[in-house]
């Protein structure tokens, strides 16, 4: 098995709404992906269809196994973080690694207790008075504690401040990231990460936009900046969006070779966010 | 099955204040209360009061050499200190399990424990065990205790006056199979809970917003309902006193209840009520799993 | 965030680009020892890959070798070699295209203030 997730036609319907339509995706070990969407796309449902906590019709496959059927035994392979504020707030830390190592064969109480020396939490300390930001450090050293493959992110650094949010990362990248652990992002702060991504899966109205590597992201979209004289000849090319920055224009292209693009102005790499913005229209 | 034991560890540490804090404070309370009073009836003479008669009049009637007939008020004192304890446990199980399956979902937390390797089915039993079997039994240990306490207290109160204590504790026969007996009777006692227990776990997985409204209109409804059918030749009030009095009686109940005169165990296992109402509170535990499931699905 | 990377070149190209510099100021020297992929990720806030990439890419130009169970240094010559292959690049791609951006403009040599600080050892 060399797919950490493999998703195959994916349809979730609810009674007035459909939250995934037809979604396919083939996410390789040792990756770090980037899911990326506007609220009520569907990241959350297909995050629970992956962790197997709702139904879903279509093929899926996490880590090889059947995630709804084989939950519990699936989850001894992943490790989850949402927002912080779903730390059961009487909960003690040395608590929280006390049950994780009761439950998870995977966890470590000696890794845990390394990953928390270096923050300000101390075992003793309950959820309830810790600030946002060392609420995420235990959550997060909760999660790296946990010898898995899967990591699943979601939102984990919502209402974190910068520096938080930086050490967040760091430690992810640090301590965690090694290829032969894949790592799944849900987030909207897509700036912040986009260059820790190497795989990226748009995600809007439960359609999946764009699901590609950031390589083939490169190769494929390029952005141009041209001046007034080029814009018609820009435009014959058939971008997939135009817009102007201090009189000049930006267009992006889709599959236009660079070698082409040389002609009409300086050519560079889209940033995550203009490239989501040209693909999801306008609702980002 | 270790799972299973952090998994309780985890309730007890989530309610320290129902599981043990309010059963033993009440205990500490009680036990301040009959030193006190008999204190004081030392001191100024015996008064007319409620808890402390039978108490006050045992001591009296052992200072004045009649230990069997002492004996017999003393048990009538320990007897009827089980009450207090058992409407604390049924307080405290009545919103711990209505909260058991509702407060994670409401304040999300449900999300970081569905992350962990553990089963729908193992949560909810967890839940149930502690409603079951953890709780009675602090409470059969605290109230053990406490009666152990009360005996130890007059013990000693009488031989302060100079009385030798011994005859007083030679007519408590039956202390060695009152303790006994309330951990012979638990299983009985688990039966005659699982109503309860299941009901009440099935409303805190499945409602939406205010389980205790669900939790204690429906069966109200249910029982008038059927107290409005009496005249269609059902034992329809039968049954409505049936369906309340074992939802009650579940988290009230204790193993002292069974064969003091109030019910004999041989009768309690033979009501057909008893094992109805077990399947239907296995039912409810069943619906419960379900429901969490589901709620998850939908939740946010 | 981490450090500032343009967008013309993919980050690997600039990561390896910033391993050359270091080299070539001589702030990296030869044997030195390179961080690993893990700790150079984590310090630029990058995917893994991408370092992975931009190491090889350097391996694969022989200024750097893998030495099993130590980790990335700097080879011998690395230096020399670098030089050698950013001074032909300079004459023959970048000169080229600077000379005619002075001609284009009327600049001539003997305008030009030449940078008084150098770094370059000869």
């Amino acid at each position: 098995m060399n797919s950490a997730i493999r998703a195959e036609r994916l349809v979730k319907r609810y009674k007035n709404q459909v939250a995934l339509q037809d979604v396919n995706l083939d996410v390789p070990m040792g990756r770090i992906v980037g899911l990326i969407g506007p609220n009520g796309a569907g990241k959350t449902t297909l995050i629970k269809s992956i962790l197997g906590l709702t139904d879903v019709e279509g093929d899926l496959a996490v880590l090889g196994r059947a995630p709804r059927r084989d939950r519990t035994a699936l989850m001894h392979e992943v490790s989850y973080i949402a927002d912080v504020a779903v730390l059961p707030r009487w909960l003690r830390a040395g608590e929280a690694a006390a049950f994780m190592a009761g439950v998870h064969p995977r966890f470590s109480m000696e890794r845990f207790r390394a990953l928390l020396e270096r923050t300000s939490v101390r075992e003793s300390m309950r959820v309830r008075e810790l600030s946002k930001g060392m609420a995420a450090q235990l959550h997060l050293a909760l999660a790296m504690a946990v010898d898995a493959r899967l990591l699943v992110l979601d939102e984990p650094t919502l209402g974190l401040d910068i520096l938080y949010r930086k050490a967040f990362y760091e430690a992810l990248l640090n301590d965690y990231a090694t290829p032969d652990r894949t790592i799944l992002l849900a987030t909207h702060q897509v700036e912040e990460v986009e260059n820790l991504l190497s795989d990226l899966v748009f995600i809007k109205s439960g359609k999946v936009i764009l699901s590609s590597s950031m390589d083939e992201v490169a190769e494929r979209y390029h952005e141009v900046l041209v001046g007034p004289g080029q814009r018609d000849a820009a435009r014959s090319l058939g971008p997939l969006r135009e817009r102007s920055v201090f009189g000049k224009s930006v267009f992006l292209f889709d599959g236009v070779p660079s070698s082409e693009l040389a002609s009409l102005g300086e050519v560079r790499r889209p940033g995550v966010a203009d490239l989501f913005v040209a693909l999801m229209g306008d609702a980002a | 099955m270790s799972t299973m034991i952090w998994l309780l560890r985890r309730e007890y540490w989530e309610h320290r204040v129902g599981l043990r804090n309010i059963p033993l404070i009440t205990a500490g309370v009680l036990a301040a209360i009959a030193t006190l009073t008999v204190i004081g009836a030392s001191i100024w003479g015996p008064r007319a009061g409620a808890q402390g008669a039978s108490l006050q009049a045992a001591l009296r009637l052992a200072i004045e050499h009649s230990p069997v007939q002492a004996a017999r008020q003393l048990a009538e004192a320990l007897q009827s200190v089980v009450v207090v304890f058992a409407v604390i446990q049924a307080l405290v199980l009545f919103f711990y399990l209505l909260g058991a399956l509702y407060d994670d979902r409401r304040d999300r937390s449900a999300w970081f424990w569905s992350s962990m390797p553990v089963s729908h089915t193992e949560t909810v039993a967890s839940k149930a065990l502690i409603g079951l079997l953890v709780m009675p039994l602090v409470t059969i240990a605290v109230t053990l205790a406490f009666q152990a306490f009360l005996v130890v207290l007059s013990l000693v109160t009488v031989a302060v006056h100079g009385v030798s204590p011994w005859p007083l504790l030679g007519a408590l026969t039956g202390l060695g199979a009152h303790a006994l007996k309330a951990v012979v009777f638990l299983p009985i006692h688990v039966l005659l809970a699982l109503p309860a227990v299941g009901w009440l776990l099935l409303v805190s997985a499945w409602a939406r917003r205010r389980p205790f409204l669900w939790a204690v209109l429906v069966p109200l409804i249910a029982a008038l309902c059927l107290v409005v059918l009496e005249g269609s030749g059902l034992p329809a009030a039968d049954l409505a006193g049936e369906l309340l009095g074992r939802l009650g009686m579940g988290l009230f109940s204790n193993p002292w209840y069974l064969g003091t005169g109030a019910l004999a165990a041989h009768e309690v296992l033979t009501a057909p009520g008893l094992w109805v109402g077990a399947l239907a509170g296995v039912a409810g535990l069943a619906g419960a799993i379900n429901a969490r499931t589901r709620s998850l699905d939908t939740s946010d | 965030m981490g450090q500032v990377w343009n967008d013309r070149e993919p980050i690997y190209r600039q990561l390896r680009a910033r391993v050359i510099d270091a080299l070539l100021d001589g702030e990296l020297k030869e044997g030195d020892s390179i961080p690993s992929v893990r700790q150079t990720a984590a310090e630029f806030s990058v995917n893994p890959i991408t370092v992975t990439k931009a190491y090889e890419d350097l391996a694969s130009e022989g200024l750097v070798e893998k030495r099993r169970g130590l980790g990335l240094f700097v080879r011998p010559g690395a230096r020399a070699h670098l030089l050698t292959v950013e001074r032909r690049r300079l004459l023959d791609e970048e000169w080229p295209v600077f000379a005619a951006r002075l001609r284009r403009l009327g600049v001539a040599l003997s305008d030009l203030p030449f940078p008084s600080s150098s770094k370059e050892k000869p």
